[in-house]
C-alpha cells in the first residue's frame, strides 16, 4: 500500500513536470490537405515547434473527403482520429470507415447544407501508449439508418485477461459469438468457445488446447454432446515432429481430418462446423484489416498471427512406396471401370441382360463405395493431411474393410435381382501395416475389376455372337425368301420340259428342307457352325437359279451351233441339218438329263459343283464345235454313260 | 420363162402337123408295156456354185413272154457339171452313156448290150413359192444310138425335152427333213435329126409321185409314170408304158468343213 502511494506521488510529480514543460511551448492547431493512401485527406492536428521541428501533440484527425457521384448516391468514408503526445501515438485511436448514402431532405443551417445518411460503419478502436499498441482492440460494425445507429453487426474485442500473458478475443455477431484465447505469441490456450443460435437450437463448440495442441473438441447441439478426441494416442513409438501451423482454415481442416480418423462416428458432426470457421476467419480478417489501416498511419505492424502446434508423422520410404502403388492401382481401377461403363455395347447390353447389369452395378459399387477409403486416404495424402495422422492405427480404425459385402442389384424398372456378394478379401492386422493392407485391398479391387471385365467380355462376346447369329439368320431368311421368289419367277415350264421333271418344285423343296434342318438345330454353337455355310449355300442356289434360267437360251445356242443350213439342190430350198450328230444326241439324251438329275439330287455341298457342271456342259458343247470330233463321234455313238461321255468329250462335269 | 414354154409348144405343134400331113395312116397305140426304173440321183457339191451330178438308172421291163420286169432293159450312167447361177436358174452340161440290153438274149443276131453315148445340157428354171416349188426344165440331148442288131448303123438324133414339175409338202409347211410331198410331173420329149421323119414326139411322160425328205442330203420319191410316144420308123404307132419309178436323191457336200459350218453365236 505504501509502495502504491509512492508510485502515485511520482506519477503526479512527473505529470506536473511534463505539463509544465509543454505548457511553456505554444500549441498550434492547423488544418490542411494530406496525401494519404493514394487520396487527398483533410488533416487537422495540434503541434508545437521544437528546435524548428513540428512535433505532434494533441488531437489529430484525418478525414477522407466525401464525394458523392451522380451515378450512385453511395459514398465511402474513412476517418482517423487520435492523440499524439510529444510526437508519439497515445491514448485511444479510432478508425471509422464505411459506406453510406444521403437520405431524406437536406437542411440548411448555419450556412451549412446537411443531409442524414444511411449505411454501415466499422469503427475500430485501439489504444497506444508511447507509440506502442496496448493489446486492447475493439472493433464494431453497425448499420446506420438516418444517421442513427440501428443494429450492431459485429463486436470484436481483443484484450488481456487477468493473466498478462493471455489474450482473449471475443467476437460477436448477431446469433453467434466466439471466445478465443491465445498467448502473446499467438499460441492457442485453454478452452475456445463458439456459441450459435443461428439455427433453431443452441449449438456450442468447444476446443480444448494444451500446450498449443488441440486435445479434444466438444460439440453440443440441443441435448447431445459429442466429444471428439483430436490428440492421437500413440501405442508404440513413432517418430514425429512438432510443427507450428498458422491458425487458419488449413489448420482446422487438418484438425478435422485428425478428428475424423480418431472418431469416425463423430465425423458427421465435424462436417457441420462451417459457421464457427467462418466466424474465426472473419475475426482474423477484421484484425488484419484494422492492423493494416494503422500500418498505413503509423508504419508499424501490430497484428500477431496465431499459430498452433501439431504433431506430424513423416512418411517412411515404405509408406511412400505403398501410397504410390495404391495411387497407381486406384487410377487403373477407375480408368478400367470408366472405360467399361462408358462402352456403348455394354450400356445397351445391360438393358437386355441381367448378368451384364449385375456386373455394371458391381463395378459402379466398386468405384463409388468400395474404392472410397482408398480415395479418401489418397486425397489426404495429396493434400498433406495424412502426414498428421497416426496411420498405422487410425486408418483401419476409420475404414472398416469387410471381408464380404452384399451388393443389391436393381434393374432399370426397379426389380430387385439376387444380390451379389463381394468377398474374398481378408487380411492379418498383426503382420501388415495399415497402408500395406490398404494396398492389398486396392490390389483386391483391381483383381476383382479384372475378373468382372473378363466376365463382361465373355457375356459381351456371347451377346455379340448371338447378335451376329441374329444378323446372319436375318440374312439367311432374306436369301431364302429371295431364292423362293426367284425360283417361282424364273423356273419356267420350258425348263421343266428340258429337265423332265418339275425343277421349281424340287428346288423349293430343297430350300425348305435345308431351312427346316437348320431350324431344328438345338443350340447357338451348332447354329453358328451351320448358318454361314447355309448362307453360302443360299448364295450358290441363287447363282444356280440364274444358271438354270439361262438353260433354254444356252440350249438354243447349242442348237444353233450344231445346226447348219444346207442347200438341197433337188428341192432348191435351204434345210437345217445337225452336225456332229452323235455329240448333239448325247447332249440331249445323256448329258442334259444327267445334269438335271444332279439338280434333283443335289445337297448344299454340291450346289456349286452342279452350277459349274451346267456352265461347263454348255461351254464344252460350244468348244467341241471348233474341234475335229469325228473319232469322238464314233465312240460317243456307242456310249450311254453320261459321265463317261463327258469325260470322253473333255467336258468337265463332276459326279455328285 | 413364158416365152420358152410358148416356143416349145409351137415347135411341137408344127412338127406334129408336118408329120400328120405327110402320111394318111391312122394312129395306133400299142399295148401297155411295163417297166420299173430305179434311179439314183446324186449331186456332189464341189464349190459354192459348182456341183457334180452323177445319176444312175437301173431299168427293167417286160418283153414278149418275159413277165413284167423280167428283162434287163437299160442302165444309165449320166454325169454333168452343174452350175448354180442363182436361186432361179441352174445349168448343167455333161455326158451320158446308156447301155441298151437286147430284147431277146437268145437271138444271136442281136448284141447283148449296145452303148448309147449322149451329150446333154440342161436349163432348170426354179419358181419358188411360199409353200412349194415349181420347176421348168429344158434338157437338150445329143445322142448317138444304134440298134442291137449286129452291124446296125449309128444314128444321130437330138432330143428336146421340156419338163414341168412341182414339189408340194403335205405334212409340213416347208420342204424340210421329215416332210412328205407330192410331186406332179409332166414331160414332153421331142426329137429331131435325119432319122426322124414322122415321129418327132418321142415321149410324153406323166409322172405323179410321192416323196419323203429324210434329210437335207437324202430324199426318196416313188410313183407310177405313164408314157406314150411315136415309134421312130412308124410315126403313127404310139408306144405306151406304165413305169414304176423309185428314186433316191442324194446330195453330198465335198467342200472343206469350215466352209460348210456356219459361224456359231456363243455369246449374247
Amino acid at each position: 500500500m505504501v509502495i502504491r502511494k509512492i508510485l502515485l506521488l511520482l506519477l503526479v510529480i512527473t505529470f506536473a513536470f511534463n505539463y509544465t514543460s509543454i505548457a511553456q511551448k505554444e500549441i498550434i492547431t492547423t488544418e490542411g490537405k494530406k496525401e494519404f493512401m493514394a487520396d487527398e485527406f483533410n488533416i487537422k492536428y495540434d503541434y508545437y515547434l521544437s528546435d524548428g521541428d513540428t512535433v505532434f501533440h494533441g488531437k489529430y484527425t484525418l478525414k477522407k473527403p466525401v464525394i458523392e457521384t451522380e451515378e450512385s448516391k453511395y459514398f465511402e468514408f474513412l476517418n482517423f482520429s487520435g492523440w499524439y503526445h510529444k510526437g508519439k501515438l497515445d491514448s485511444i485511436w479510432e478508425i471509422s470507415s464505411g459506406i453510406a448514402k444521403s437520405v431524406g431532405e437536406g437542411v440548411f443551417s448555419d450556412y451549412k447544407y446537411s443531409f442524414k445518411v444511411s449505411g454501415t460503419e466499422m469503427l475500430a478502436r485501439v489504444e497506444f501508449k508511447e507509440d506502442s499498441l496496448i493489446q486492447n482492440w475493439n472493433i464494431f460494425e453497425w448499420s446506420i439508418v438516418e444517421s442513427e445507429i440501428q443494429d450492431t453487426l459485429l463486436v470484436l474485442s481483443l484484450k488481456e485477461t487477468s493473466n498478462e500473458d493471455e489474450l482473449c478475443i471475443h467476437v460477436y455477431k448477431p446469433g453467434e459469438y466466439m471466445d478465443i484465447y491465445v498467448n502473446r505469441e499467438g499460441s492457442p490456450l485453454g478452452t475456445w468457445l463458439y456459441n450459435s443460435s443461428l439455427e433453431d437450437s443452441i449449438h456450442i463448440r468447444k476446443w480444448f488446447f494444451e500446450e498449443g495442441q488441440l486435445i479434444k473438441k466438444e460439440i453440443i447441439k440441443s441435448d447431445t454432446a459429442v466429444v471428439i478426441e483430436t490428440l492421437q494416442e500413440v501405442e508404440v513409438d513413432i517418430d514425429f515432429e512438432i510443427e507450428k501451423l498458422a491458425m487458419d482454415n488449413e489448420y482446422f481442416r487438418i484438425l478435422d481430418i485428425i478428428a475424423m480418423y480418431n472418431s469416425p462416428e463423430g465425423s458427421r458432426y465435424i462436417t457441420k462446423e462451417r459457421p464457427s470457421f467462418e466466424l474465426l476467419k472473419e475475426t482474423k480478417y477484421r484484425l488484419l484489416e484494422t492492423d493494416d489501416l494503422f500500418f498505413q498511419l503509423t508504419g508499424k505492424d501490430n497484428y500477431i498471427d496465431g499459430f498452433a502446434k501439431i504433431k506430424r508423422y513423416p512418411y517412411s520410404k515404405e509408406e511412400k512406396s505403398l501410397l504410390d502403388r495404391i495411387s497407381k492401382n486406384k487410377q487403373e481401377i477407375e480408368e478400367k471401370i470408366d472405360i467399361t461403363i462408358a462402352d456403348p455395347q455394354i450400356s445397351i447390353a445391360k438393358l437386355s441382360t441381367n448378368e451384364v447389369l449385375r456386373f455394371i452395378t458391381l463395378l459402379s459399387h466398386l468405384k463409388e463405395q468400395t474404392l472410397m477409403p482408398i480415395n479418401e486416404i489418397l486425397r489426404h495424402y495429396d493434400d498433406g493431411a495424412l502426414e498428421y495422422i497416426v496411420r498405422d492405427t487410425r486408418i483401419l480404425q476409420k475404414f472398416e474393410l469387410k471381408e464380404a459385402v452384399e451388393i443389391q442389384i436393381e434393374t432399370e424398372d426397379g426389380d430387385e435381382l439376387s444380390p451379389y456378394v463381394l468377398e474374398g478379401f481378408s487380411y492379418d492386422k498383426g503382420s501388415l501395416s495399415s497402408l500395406a493392407i490398404i494396398h492389398a485391398y486396392s490390389q483386391f479391387i483391381a483383381d476383382k475389376v479384372s475378373q468382372i471385365e473378363d466376365s463382361l467380355d465373355y457375356y459381351i462376346s456371347e451377346l455379340k455372337r448371338e447378335e451376329n447369329l441374329v444378323a446372319l439368320e436375318s440374312e439367311l431368311i432374306k436369301k431364302y425368301e429371295n431364292n423362293k421368289e426367284l425360283c417361282e419367277s424364273i423356273i419356267t415350264d420350258q425348263i421343266n420340259e428340258v429337265a423332265g421333271y418339275d425343277v421349281q418344285k424340287v428346288i423349293l423343296g430343297f430350300l425348305d428342307g435345308e431351312l427346316s434342318s437348320y431350324s431344328k438345330l438345338e443350340n447357338v454353337d451348332k447354329k453358328m457352325e451351320k448358318v454361314e455355310p447355309l448362307i453360302d449355300c443360299m448364295s450358290n442356289i441363287e447363282r444356280l437359279l440364274y444358271t438354270i434360267e439361262n438353260v433354254p437360251e444356252n440350249i438354243q445356242i447349242v442348237e444353233d451351233g450344231y445346226t447348219r443350213t444346207v442347200f438341197n439342190p433337188y428341192t432348191f430350198t435351204n434345210m437345217d441339218e445337225k452336225i456332229k450328230q452323235p455329240i448333239y444326241k448325247a447332249f440331249h439324251q445323256n448329258l442334259l438329263p444327267y445334269i438335271f438329275d444332279q439338280v434333283k439330287g443335289m445337297k448344299c455341298e454340291s450346289v456349286r459343283a452342279v452350277d459349274r457342271n451346267i456352265t461347263n456342259l454348255f461351254e464344252g458343247m460350244v468348244d467341241l464345235l471348233k474341234k475335229d470330233t469325228k473319232k469322238l463321234e464314233r465312240r460317243v455313238r456307242r456310249m450311254s454313260d453320261p459321265q463317261k461321255i463327258a469325260d470322253l468329250l473333255e467336258i468337265k462335269i463332276d459326279a455328285n | 420363162m413364158t416365152r420358152i414354154i410358148f416356143f416349145t409348144f409351137s415347135f411341137v405343134i408344127c412338127l406334129g402337123y408336118q408329120s400328120f400331113g405327110q402320111d394318111d395312116l391312122m394312129a395306133e397305140f400299142e399295148d401297155f408295156g411295163t417297166n420299173v426304173w430305179l434311179g439314183s440321183y446324186n449331186k456332189f457339191r464341189l464349190a459354192d456354185k459348182w456341183f457334180w451330178r452323177a445319176e444312175f438308172h437301173y431299168r427293167r421291163g417286160g418283153y414278149g413272154d418275159t413277165p413284167f420286169i423280167g428283162r434287163m432293159s437299160q442302165i444309165y450312167n449320166r454325169h454333168a457339171i452343174n452350175y448354180f447361177v442363182n436361186k432361179n436358174l441352174n445349168i448343167s452340161l455333161g455326158a451320158v452313156v446308156r447301155l441298151d440290153f437286147t430284147g431277146d438274149p437268145q437271138d444271136d443276131q442281136l448284141e447283148y448290150v449296145v452303148p448309147e453315148p449322149r451329150i446333154w445340157h440342161e436349163y432348170l428354171f426354179v419358181m419358188p413359192w411360199p409353200r412349194f416349188q415349181m420347176f421348168h426344165r429344158i434338157r437338150i440331148e445329143h445322142r448317138w444310138s444304134r440298134r442291137n442288131d449286129i452291124d446296125s448303123e449309128w444314128i444321130y438324133r437330138d432330143r428336146w425335152r421340156y419338163k414341168f414339175y412341182m414339189t408340194i409338202p403335205i405334212n409340213k409347211p416347208q420342204l424340210v427333213p421329215g416332210a412328205w410331198f407330192i410331186n406332179p410331173d409332166i414331160e414332153i420329149i421331142m426329137q429331131s435329126g435325119s432319122p426322124v421323119v414322122n415321129s418327132p414326139l418321142e415321149d410324153l411322160r406323166i409322172y405323179p409321185s410321192v416323196g419323203y425328205i429324210v434329210s437335207p442330203s437324202i430324199t426318196y420319191t416313188a410313183g407310177l409314170m405313164y408314157t406314150t410316144g411315136q415309134r421312130l420308123a412308124r410315126g403313127h404307132v404310139y408306144r405306151q408304158r406304165w413305169v414304176a419309178r423309185i428314186n433316191a436323191y442324194v446330195s453330198l457336200d465335198f467342200r472343206k468343213q469350215e466352209r460348210k459350218v456356219p459361224s456359231i453365236r456363243t455369246t449374247d
